[in-house]
């Protein structure tokens, strides 16, 4: 652990940028996501010259607002209006420094077992095992202060879901997270103002400066320069925080290049670059997401929803069939737009805010695949993806079990949210109609910030564009350590297995290097 | 000759009619994006989602959403702007093609009474087709945000944001505000309110969260 501070030169942002440059680097990392990040530490741990490369700008405190239309808009890809076509589904992809992990809710959850042996199973995988990679999550939560979350800061909402599933039997555990004297403001996924997530923009990256990384902020990454089997760099063009406006050019050459840029960006930018490593014709294909339904319930007093952990306890009881469920908490005004009504009657609901608690499920839904491909004219992708009828149905048992337990818990009256159905529940019995419910998947209203699978990991090189290691196929030096390397769903928040993997990665990176 | 004659006026009178429907009539209005027909379309959507309610001491008249809408355009991406900009007008204009009951049922919505609006909102919500309902909801989301937003709205509802004192980590000491150089860090090593070790991080959450 270095305790010294960083030199000053070692982190560049838009301002500094005012003619074309080139740089030199042992490695060049692109996006300074938690996978990134994590690489771009280790490496420079272990002596390395690192170029540490993201398109967004560093935030500080400060530049966090609360109205979560502008939040979105400064910090996330496309304003956060980024939808597939296909299934109309908000997909919340981060731009700033430290990726998603400046604006997710800190979740940690290291998946159990069985996921991985499927994923051993399936995808001819030989070294990816639970017990493969605890050492790398253990180092991770070292790292970054790891751990449960203590019922002082749960806050009534997050206790009711505990409440609910112990009344109904069911397993539930307080969620790990990377946060560290948290206030329980409920604000993650606005930025935490009291920096108590830790957050890769104030972990890894500054202790990657100060092992002598360069991050370079504010640069948009647009082609990989290579050839054959080789790559030697990448370059792209200055682009000014939030308005995109372009500036100088730039080139980072490098003897090995880790593309984490996130699992829209990597293979948008390896389709820009020449359609590199794409032998097994997978680049950008089996997109997977993790799509969530919210289920509000509306309790007989008020439950100070403002206080509490965004999302910090969960329940993973049904987790082999397919679904998860989850405390969660946004910006009011963010969570009532799935307020259902209009006029008078969605006043009077929007009224009953500091009544109403609202939970998750996140299913598997690993039928639904899609792809990703670039955009003629940006660097944008276009992503097709449909959310398939029988994952439909898995997300109808997830608010099933979510009306259940907020009935469990107290609830007065439950909001299903699905279309075709009755707004409310009065009583828990009415829900009963969702166990045969034919669902079609345009009557769910979802939303996803988790997807996996574009450059996916397998033991065939046919099947896959990377090893087990994220090294691509067909390439001597050139290496992806996002989530596009999932071979399918993870089954539960995808960000603590992406920094176990690039932290596994690094590892095998020091001695390549 | 009759012919094209009939063509050039019909394709005239057409002309007319959509300069008419997309622009004439609307009161004026300086906005930074939208123009004055979309801020006419917002104030009546305003007026038909959120009617003055019991506990929301401000409603959608006086919440000014087109000016929360103009300050969140400014925001977005050309593209996304765009979009959000031509569901307005989508809303608008779309009478023609899924009209309100009653007298003036194709009127602009802008222009229609509040029973109509109601009711072509209502067709929207519960339209077979998904595409509408989509949009339906897509308008919705930007409606409350800036309805619901409001601050009074949630001081109302005990649920405006907290105020919580500037923290100052060390990693603030390196970055700039957005847009400014270095030189214009706000903070130096005597602002730090957050300094904690690394290595002592998981014991100090594991014993409840604060640090040591």
């Amino acid at each position: 652990m270095s305790e010294a501070a960083p030199p000053a030169d070692a982190l560049r942002v838009f301002a500094d940028y005012d003619r074309d440059f080139v740089e030199e680097a042992d490695v060049v990392v692109v996006g300074s996501g938690p996978s990134g990040s994590v690489v771009a530490h280790e490496l420079a741990a272990a002596g390395h010259r690192v170029a540490l490369v993201e398109e967004g700008p560093p935030f500080t405190p400060s530049e966090f607002v609360r109205d979560s239309n502008v939040s979105m808009a400064r910090t996330l890809r496309e304003g956060g209006l980024r939808s597939p076509v296909g299934t109309f589904m908000p997909i919340l992809q981060a731009i700033c420094l430290g990726g998603g992990s400046l604006v997710n809710s800190a979740m940690c959850l290291r998946p159990p077992a069985f996921v991985f042996d499927g994923w051993s199973e399936r995808f001819e995988l030989e070294r990816t095992t639970r017990a493969d990679l605890d050492p790398h999550f253990d180092a991770v939560a070292d790292f970054l202060g790891i751990a449960p979350t203590p019922d002082a800061v749960q806050g009534p909402r997050n206790l009711l879901f505990r409440d609910g599933c112990k009344a109904l039997g069911y397993a539930s555990e307080p969620s790990e997270r990377n946060v560290q004297g948290c206030v329980g403001s409920g604000e993650c996924f606005t930025g935490c103002r009291s920096r108590a997530k830790q957050s890769m923009d104030i972990t890894y990256v500054p202790e990657s400066m100060r092992h002598g990384a360069r991050v370079f902020t504010s640069l948009q990454v647009q082609r990989v320069m290579g050839a054959g089997r080789r790559v030697w760099g990448v370059e792209g063009q200055v682009v000014e925080p939030f308005t995109g406006r372009p500036g100088p050019k730039f080139r980072i050459n490098a003897r090995l290049v880790v593309l984490a840029a996130g699992c829209m960006a990597t293979p948008v930018l390896l389709q820009k670059s020449g359609d590199l490593a794409n032998d097994s014709r997978q680049v950008g294909q089996n997109l997977q997401m993790h799509p969530g339904c919210a289920v509000g319930g509306i309790y007989p007093e008020p439950v100070d929803p403002l206080f509490g952990a965004t999302q910090s306890y969960q329940s993973l009881e049904f987790l082999r069939e397919g679904f998860k469920l989850e405390t969660m908490w946004s910006s009011p005004a963010a969570l009532a737009v799935r307020a259902p009504g209009l006029g008078a009657e969605l006043v009077g609901r929007l009224s009953e805010l500091d009544r109403t608690v609202i939970w998750d499920g996140i299913a598997s839904a690993n039928r639904s695949l899609g792809r990703v491909s670039a955009r003629f004219d940006s660097m944008d992708p276009v992503i097709r993806w449909k959310l398939h009828p029988e994952d439909a149905g898995i997300l109808i048992r997830a608010i099933h079990e979510l009306v259940k337990i907020h009935f469990a818990a107290g609830a007065e009256r439950v909001m299903p949210g699905i279309g075709g159905l009755p707004d409310e529940f009065d009583a828990v019995e009415q829900a009963d109609v969702l166990a045969d419910w034919k669902v079609r998947p345009g009557d769910l209203t979802t939303a996803s910030s988790h997807l996996f699978c574009t450059t996916r990991m397998h033991g065939d090189p046919k099947q896959g564009v990377v090893d087990e290691l994220g090294h691509c196929y067909g390439m001597d030096n050139l290496y992806i350590a996002d989530t596009g390397t999932f071979p399918a769903c993870p089954s539960v928040n995808p960000m603590f297995t992406v920094l176990a993997l690039a932290h596994r990665q690094a590892q095998a990176l020091k001695d390549r290097l | 000759m009759l012919g094209g004659v009939i063509v050039l006026v019909a394709l005239f009178v057409i002309g007319l009619f959509v300069v008419y429907r997309a622009w004439l009539g609307y009161p004026p209005s300086r906005r930074a994006v939208i123009g004055r027909g979309e801020v006419a379309f917002l104030e009546a959507a305003a007026e038909t989602f959120f009617p003055p309610g019991e506990r929301m001491p401000v409603d959608g008249r006086a919440a000014d959403l087109p000016g929360y809408a103009d300050g969140y355009l400014v925001l977005l991406p050309t593209r996304q702007r765009y979009l959000i900009r031509a569901l307005f007008v989508l809303f608008e204009q779309a009478t023609l093609i899924f009209p309100a009951r009653g007298v003036g049922a194709f009127r602009r919505f802008s222009s229609m009474s509040p029973e109509q609006r109601r009711a072509y909102l209502e067709g929207w919500a519960t339209s077979r087709l998904y595409l509408r309902r989509m949009a339906l909801d897509a308008l919705k989301a930007v409606l409350i945000m800036g309805y619901l937003g409001h601050e009074e709205n949630l001081r109302a509802l005990g649920l405006a944001p907290w105020q919580i004192e500037p923290v100052v980590c060390e990693a603030d000491l390196l970055y700039p505000p957005i847009g400014r150089p270095r030189s214009a860090v706000r903070y130096s090593r005597a602002d730090l309110t957050h300094e904690r070790p690394r290595a002592r991080l998981r014991e100090a959450s594991a014993a409840g969260g604060q640090a040591p």
